[in-house]
């Protein structure tokens, strides 16, 4: 069998024993709210701060959306989603929106779930994902992250770090491949 | 002429396309350097990437009977491949199980090394490549030219034409948005018809029995969450301890590839959905012989960000396809002897030895030394061309005498200077065909240095 062959051949053929280094705490003392932000915009996230209401956003922004799907905003979201819903149903989403519990300042992404989108295509499927985000839950880097995101209690969980993005053509940045057109990110009060 | 330079000289026979791959490869080495230098503790890190990768490969095979013990307990299934035709056996074997027809993948240099789409279409399986890049190159019927930029080497009029031919664009309509776009479409409609996707693996979490997939488009996530199915192809090497060192890895993957922080999405796989099923297939495919090579080992710490490719000055000038394999430059070229010496002998000569992709490696391989090393491994196995022993003959003997180097550099500067063109640049030549001698100097350094410094 395959892996009895493999294991057996790694066996014979790893070095002596190395130690696993010790990851020290790096914490530079940035100011993460303004960093965080910085690192979206550069990365094509639009973030709302300063006290903005989430529907005033959506109608603001989101004036021409028809179907949103909002979990956790039963005034804004109006899509009958189940868990039985399948892709067919969840392609129409138009705008999505989830509060994450994780921001990281040093690349603007945040996390999210299984657990917080109900279906794990659903930040992917969307044509534009909001997210809502306290800025006591935005951490300096990615160590400090993975302390926090409850990675493996999560059937699936992910770091969105701006909207989909390709560069495949002639290197030309385009937003918009597959997933998401537009990442928006509210930093509450 | 050995493959190598042979595509090399029919790639730089296009000298303003040659100049406009160069730019475009710099350009992203530029933005890697700008990214590494907003980290404070960048060379701290990529020490311990290095470290970290080290004390994986010394307890690989009990990392992965960890690894393989806590993906199972998250009900997933697990297979071991030896080779690549196990690995395409197990993959088929799964949608067959299963009656599934399409398949859609993203991007996994695993899979390309397994030859997985010749297989699966042989079964009369559709298979469709999702990022966008490897989409055109498998409209093109072509191999990725780049692990990260698979098309970086089409201009977008050629995309344009393709896309024109098999997706029906406007004839001429050239934008990258425009064509980024009808991919998009095309793209949605297979997602939401495939019956499996396969993604490759970025980071295997022994602790959590999970993997990490990262992309910028969000395509792997697209295929793997619209399908019933889905099967994430592996090399033994991606396993890492802990979810902690996944901080240290995300940090430089890339910063390293792209100049970005982070990719778009990184995508944490444990369990499978509901109603759905998860695969896992380990392959070796010589990875493990290869562990036990003390002076090669440490490639195989490579977590494929293309950062050495993005500043070799001879995969810039040369092309990813020159190199004949799917992972191209320095890395390829110390990555491909193992798998048949004799077949990519000439890989480990298309380099200078300038050592920067080593410098620029995130987990810190010794790659040109790599390099060196398999060139007087290739010449101990008698596997060099005539012209090339031959001359290295003359040279070892010329270097290995003060007074027979001293008269040599003295005899061909004074003829490089009277000796006619054809004297010079004839087939015999390899060397010169495609580069120029600089003008010979009016007299030697040793002569000026006498003249000028020797206190007389």
């Amino acid at each position: 069998m395959g892996r009895i062959k493999i294991l057996k051949s790694v066996k014979k053929n790893k070095p002596d024993r190395v130690g696993l280094p010790e990851i020290p705490v790096f914490n530079n003392n940035m100011e993460l709210m303004k960093l965080f932000m910085k690192n979206s915009l550069a990365s094509g996230t639009k973030c709302f701060s300063g006290g903005q209401n989430i529907n005033k956003i959506v109608q603001v922004h989101f004036s021409t959306v028809k179907n949103i799907f909002a979990p956790g905003f039963s005034e804004i979201g109006n899509m009958g989603i189940s868990e039985n819903s399948g892709v067919a149903v969840l392609k129409n989403i138009e705008l999505a929106i989830f509060e994450s519990p994780l921001g990281v300042a040093e690349n603007g992404a945040v996390w999210l779930s299984e657990e917080i989108c109900g279906h794990r295509i659903v930040p992917f499927i969307t044509q534009h994902l909001l997210v809502v985000l306290s800025p006591e839950h935005i951490v300096e880097n990615m160590h400090e992250a993975y302390r926090r995101a409850p990675v493996a209690d999560a059937g699936f969980g992910v770091f969105v770090a701006g909207p989909s993005k390709t560069a495949d053509i002639e290197q030309s940045l385009v937003v918009g491949a597959q997933g998401a057109r537009s990442l928006g990110v509210l930093i509450t009060d | 002429m050995k493959k190598h330079a042979k595509n090399a000289a029919a790639f730089i026979a296009d000298e303003p396309r040659t100049d406009w791959h160069d730019e475009s490869l710099w350009m992203v080495r530029k933005k890697r350097d700008k990214a590494a230098a907003g980290v404070g503790e960048w060379e701290q890190l990529r020490e311990m990437a290095s470290k970290i990768k080290e004390h994986v490969l010394s307890s690989l095979d009990e990392y992965l009977e960890t690894f393989e013990k806590n993906a199972k307990k998250n009900g997933v299934h697990v297979h071991w491949a030896v080779d690549a035709e196990e690995h395409n056996k197990i993959v088929y074997g799964i949608l067959k199980n299963k009656g599934i027809q399409k398949v859609v993948k993203s991007k996994s240099m695993l899979t390309e090394e397994c030859h997985l789409n010749p297989y699966l279409e042989k079964n009369e399986i559709e298979i469709i490549d999702t990022d966008l890049g490897e989409r055109i190159i498998q409209l093109l019927e072509e191999p990725p030219s780049h692990i990260v930029m698979p098309a970086i080497h089409l201009k977008k009029e050629e995309i344009s034409d393709l896309f024109n031919k098999k997706l029906k664009t406007q004839k001429g309509n050239n934008d990258p948005k425009y064509l980024t776009e009808a991919a998009r479409q095309h793209l949605r409609n297979k997602f939401l018809h495939a019956g499996a996707a396969v993604t490759g693996v970025n980071f295997a979490i022994a602790e959590t029995g999970g993997v990490v997939v990262c992309t910028n488009e969000g395509n792997a996530d697209m295929g793997v969450h619209a399908a019933p199915v889905q099967i994430h192809c592996m090399g033994i090497e991606k396993i890492i301890p802990a979810v902690e060192h996944l901080g240290v890895f995300t940090r430089l993957l890339a910063r390293s590839a792209t100049g970005q922080p982070i990719t778009i999405y990184t995508s944490h796989h444990h369990r499978p959905k509901l109603n759905g099923e998860m695969h896992i297939v380990i392959v070796d495919n010589g990875r493990s012989e290869h562990l036990g090579r003390p002076d090669f080992r440490n490639a195989l710490k490579c977590i494929r960000c293309g950062a050495c490719m993005n500043t070799c000055p001879i995969y810039r000038r040369s092309g990813g396809h020159s190199y004949g394999y799917t992972v191209p430059g320095p890395i390829g070229s110390i990555l491909t002897p193992r798998i048949d010496l004799e077949k990519y002998s000439d890989l480990p000569f298309a380099s200078s030895l300038c050592g920067s992709c080593s410098d620029v490696c995130p987990v810190k391989i010794d790659i040109h030394e790599q390099l060196y090393k398999w060139r007087q491994h290739i010449s101990e196995k008698n596997l060099l061309s005539t012209a090339k022993k031959t001359s290295l003959n003359i040279t070892a003997k010329i270097l290995g005498k003060t007074t027979l180097y001293k008269n040599a550099g003295m005899l061909a500067g004074a003829f490089l200077k009277v000796a006619p063109r054809f004297f010079i640049y004839h087939e015999y030549n390899e060397w010169g065909k495609e580069r120029e001698l600089p003008d010979v100097p009016k007299e030697s350094f040793k002569k000026w240095y006498r003249r000028n410094r020797v206190k007389k």
